[in-house]
């Protein structure tokens, strides 16, 4: 696999844009030549990705509920204890971790988790008996992640609720075995309160990603990756390949309970650099594959192309519509097609 | 605030020495580095100093380095250069800082590249056009890419070094100095349009990418070339952007930063320490120790500052 020098991700598509635009200088031929010869030794010799067999039970049918919400300013608690009370999801006297997507603040965008979904997931699972409720993230580019609570406007909410916020990135960590092999390595550390959570609850930013296709409730996961040990960003799991990494740490840890924020999504150049798109929209699930399959389907993509849910989907959890039962709306109802950069135009529907 | 600070480093050192990262954390490298930069000026700290010292000194491996704390086993330069900033404050420390600065110049390198790409590489140098871009520095992990963060604290630690008379193999003055002239290229290379810098990127997919204040203070701490025209377009930038910064961690970093630069820091200090009482730092101890070394540099001291 040939890497971008930066950030260790794919280049393929770098050096055919240049190639095609701006002519065959020797230099760019050369350039795209060594490209492809890495390219095609590469593909020769790919590792069949391996996951324990009988180590997985993927439901025989998974539940995605989507449920309405136009603004942030409505009464969100009540439409997510609505959400939570369509699953059998034991809260009562439970540890309750919400991780939500605080990537980076920029001002008049749509980055990150709405703090007000943050602080409706808190009011809710604390109204449903759980035993307490932390919120933990690790950002992945910034390392003021102080800064990031203010500037986001979630700091407030937490302050409100008097709610612990715990930066995965500088907690304690553990050393865990992988329990799938696409990466290549045998084990991760992983933030500790993680592993002591006794429901780790996902959620995610409905958007689009110029790495990975969409960044949804498995993509999220890399936040629980201690920045401590792999870095800002965590080049680590580039190197070993995005849509790998996602599939790894999703096979060893598993998100308890989804809730997407597709109030308002991201389209266009995501994670950081798209744009607003409005959806109106919370996503709630129990099994991941099916949540991010659905948030796809909303958004007018092939869940079944995004190289990670293909994978995911043959052993974690349920990709095909046949799976899948639907709470709430209908996927047919909300569908609102996001616009994506050229090399994911083939994942459109 | 100072008073305040002071008491807090001091009730949280763990048993064995060291700092976390917050309260009742296992010790790690970082927060220690930074809380015995702070505390060692402080006359309360000494007893706190020299257990921290000491614990470097037990944890230190064969190899003369650190990993980032005590749940990890593998050696990590960047946490090992931080350390050696440290220790080079102290008498009694010239062997660990001398094996310390063995360890993170082993660990310089340049990106991982297949044959084939170095094979093209060593062809495109052929071109009168071509530039270098895969330069050397630090990583976070090893086998990944080069980042601004690694690299500046390792150029710290490295340039503190090199000026360091006490040390027998830097006061030969110049050993290590084709690996910082050739980081000093990468974090230029790395520089955003508009100045300063973010983690490493500053484009991406064609797209520039946007600097952070906290990055580009660390990163101007270690250039410390107030004449370069990148530094100077650097710290514009740092000037602008400061004003909306809402993170202590990044307005203590920028406050140090200036002080290097003769650049007025008190109002952005003043901006720290409202923070102190709204959130107490989020009793981080990273944070808190450099809002303490922060203080300090208003009146001139910095471990981080080099003879000009």
């Amino acid at each position: 696999m040939n890497r971008d020098p930066a950030s260790g991700l794919s280049t393929e598509v770098d050096v055919n844009l240049n190639t095609r635009s701006q002519g065959l200088s020797r230099r760019r031929f050369l350039q795209a030549t060594s490209t492809l010869g890495v390219v095609s030794l590469v593909g020769c010799a790919k590792r069949q990705p391996t996951w324990k067999q009988g180590g997985y039970r993927k439901p025989d049918q998974s539940r995605v509920a989507i449920l309405k919400a136009s603004s942030y300013d409505r009464d969100l608690t009540s439409v997510i204890l609505d959400g939570i009370k369509s699953f059998r999801l034991d809260v009562v006297g439970r540890r309750v971790l919400l991780k939500p997507n605080l990537v980076e603040y920029e001002r008049d965008t749509v980055i990150n988790t709405h703090p007000a979904v943050i602080g409706a997931a808190i009011e809710a699972f604390l109204k449903l008996g759980a035993k307490e409720v932390k919120v933990g993230e690790g950002p992945g580019h910034r390392r003021d992640t102080d800064g990031l609570l203010l500037a986001s406007g979630l700091y407030p909410f937490l302050k409100d609720t008097k709610t612990q916020f715990v930066d995965l990135n500088l907690d304690d960590i553990r050393r865990v075995p992988l329990q799938s092999d696409f990466m290549g390595i045998d084990s991760l550390y992983f933030a500790d309160t993680v592993l002591q959570a006794d429901l780790l609850v996902s959620m995610p930013k409905l958007k689009t990603h110029h790495w990975a296709g969409m960044t949804l409730s498995m993509k999220n996961l890399f936040g629980i990756v201690p920045g401590m040990k792999y870095g800002w960003p965590k080049n680590f799991l580039h190197w070993h390949g995005i849509n790998e990494s996602i599939v790894d740490i999703n096979s060893t840890i598993r998100s308890h309970f989804s809730i997407v924020d597709g109030i308002v999504g991201m389209e266009g150049n995501g994670p950081i650099q798209g744009t607003p798109k409005p959806v109106g929209v919370l996503v709630f699930g129990d099994d991941p594959v099916a949540v991010d399959a659905t948030c796809a389907r909303v958004v007018g993509l092939k869940p079944e192309r995004i190289d990670y849910l293909k994978s995911a989907g043959a052993f974690l959890g349920n990709l095909d519509p046949g799976g899948i039962r639907q709470l709430g709306e209908r996927v047919s109802g909300v569908v609102q097609p996001f616009e994506v950069i050229e090399s994911f135009r083939h994942l459109r529907i | 605030m100072r008073t305040q600070i002071i008491n807090f480093l001091l009730e949280q050192q763990n048993r064995d020495g060291s700092w976390g990262f917050s309260p009742a954390k296992a010790g790690a490298i970082e927060p220690t580095a930074y809380a015995l930069m702070a505390l060692a000026s402080e006359e309360t700290g000494r007893k706190a100093v020299e257990l921290g010292v000491e614990f470097l000194r037990r944890t230190q491996t064969a190899r003369g380095a650190w990993p980032v704390n005590t749940q990890d086993s593998e050696e990590a330069a960047w946490a090992t250069a931080l350390a050696g900033v440290a220790l080079l404050g102290f008498e009694g420390t010239e062997s660990m800082c001398t094996t310390a600065a063995q360890f993170v110049v082993d660990s310089f390198g340049r990106h991982p590249r297949p044959w084939i790409l170095r094979l093209a590489d060593w062809m495109r140098s052929f071109d009168a056009s071509y530039i270098e871009e895969n330069r050397g520095g630090w990583k976070w992990n090893p086998a990944t890419a080069n980042w601004v963060e690694p690299t500046s604290y390792a150029l710290m630690f490295l340039k503190k070094l090199q000026q360091s008379v006490t040390n027998p193999r830097a006061s030969g003055g110049n050993a290590f100095k084709p690996i910082i002239a050739e980081a000093e290229g990468l974090l230029y290379q790395r520089m955003c349009k508009e100045g300063g810098w973010n983690y490493g990127n500053a484009q991406v997919l064609g797209e520039e990418l946007r600097p952070y204040p906290l990055t580009t203070a660390v990163a101007l701490i270690a250039l410390q070339n107030a004449s370069n025209a990148e530094c100077q377009k650097s710290l514009g930038y740092l000037q602008r952007a400061v004003r909306e910064e809402r993170s202590a961690l990044a307005l203590c970093m920028v406050v140090h930063c200036f002080g290097l630069y003769g650049i007025p820091a008190e109002p952005w200090m003043q901006a720290a320490t409202d923070l102190y009482g709204e959130t107490q730092y989020f009793h981080n101890i990273k944070t808190s120790a450099l809002a303490l070394l922060a203080l300090q540099s208003l009146d001139g001291k910095s471990p981080f500052r080099l003879a000009s």
